[in-house]
């Protein structure tokens, strides 16, 4: 796998922004669409990988839930468990595509965090 | 006439969305993506799942489940082999170590193998004839297993139906020695 030094800087740009601007945040990756790391920011390093791989198969099982539906592409999922949130963000780019996961406690704002998931997201895939 | 859920798993570009799409007569569901890994020789690879039918001639129906081949996506092995009826294991012959290959899927797919049935089909065998039908044989003794090793060419359906009878055999006789 190879990240262009431009992307993987505007990666690491936008992660240390939702960092900052996401109340209640536990950990953000990005990865490649088939579950590569690209970046992180997280407290338990070994959740990375791990990380990666399920939100690409998440991603994946939403885009198909999302054409079988005829709802069309799948741009986000959030998962909503007992003690918080995972937002999953699709990044779409000519040559690599990507996926923005973010974990939040409980006390996160929905709202808020798909807000600059999303904002981050159009970032990279913008860069 | 029943309804049996059937995993397929093995190495990764050993066709396990090939099988499904040669025999399923529902429009296959799958979620490949592109292949950013630059040790597989793929463009896209299975992140998620894959998903066909299959109504055999007796009346069986089977819901053929493919999961993704590589260990990182070991959770959906997990995930996928909740209820399933029996498994089919795909090895390509023309990887590096494909007894360590199989070995990893013997492992990570150990408790469904207990319970149910598996049938092993090794792919490439014409371009790469080593290690024969008898070394996985022996392999698979030597841990104590018991199920059939058989060359195929998924991109074939007669093959692949083979496949699935076979396992379907398998289980059978599995349910009336243990009289379940």
């Amino acid at each position: 796998m190879t990240i262009h030094p431009n992307l993987q800087r505007a990666c690491d740009r936008a992660l240390n922004e939702l960092m900052l601007d996401i109340k209640g945040i536990k950990a953000v990756v990005v990865s490649t669409e088939d579950g590569f790391e690209v970046a992180a920011r997280v407290e338990n390093t070994a959740q990375i990988a791990r990380l990666s791989a399920m939100a690409s198969s998440l991603a994946a099982l939403g885009a198909m839930a999302g054409e079988e539906s005829q709802l069309g592409v799948c741009e986000s999922i959030i998962m909503q468990a007992a003690e918080g949130f995972i937002a999953i963000i699709q990044v779409r780019r000519a040559d690599v595509s990507l996926i923005v996961s973010v974990v939040t406690g409980r006390d996160a704002v929905t709202g808020q965090v798909l807000y600059f998931s999303k904002k981050a997201a159009k970032s990279l895939q913008d860069a | 006439m029943s309804d049996h859920k059937i995993l397929f798993s093995g190495t990764t570009g050993a066709g396990k969305t090939t099988a499904i799409r040669a025999v399923s007569e529902t429009p296959p569901m799958s979620t490949d993506v592109r292949n950013t890994d630059t040790g597989l020789s793929k463009e896209m690879t299975t992140v998620g799942l894959d998903y066909g039918e299959l109504t055999l001639d007796n009346g069986d129906k089977l819901r053929l489940y493919g999961t993704p081949g590589q260990k990182r996506f070991d959770f959906m092995w997990t995930i996928l082999s909740k209820g399933a009826l029996g498994l089919v294991i795909l090895i390509d012959n023309s990887q590096p170590d494909p007894l360590a290959d199989l070995d990893m899927y013997l492992q990570g797919f150990k408790q469904l193998i207990e319970d149910t049935a598996c049938v092993i089909a090794v792919g490439r065998t014409e371009t790469h004839p080593a290690p024969d039908l008898e070394q996985y044989a022996s392999d698979l003794a030597a841990r104590g297993i018991l199920c059939p090793v058989l060359a195929a060419d998924v991109r074939d359906a007669p093959q692949v139906v083979q496949l699935l009878e076979l396992l379907l055999l398998q289980l059978e006789m599995k349910m009336e020695s243990t009289n379940l």
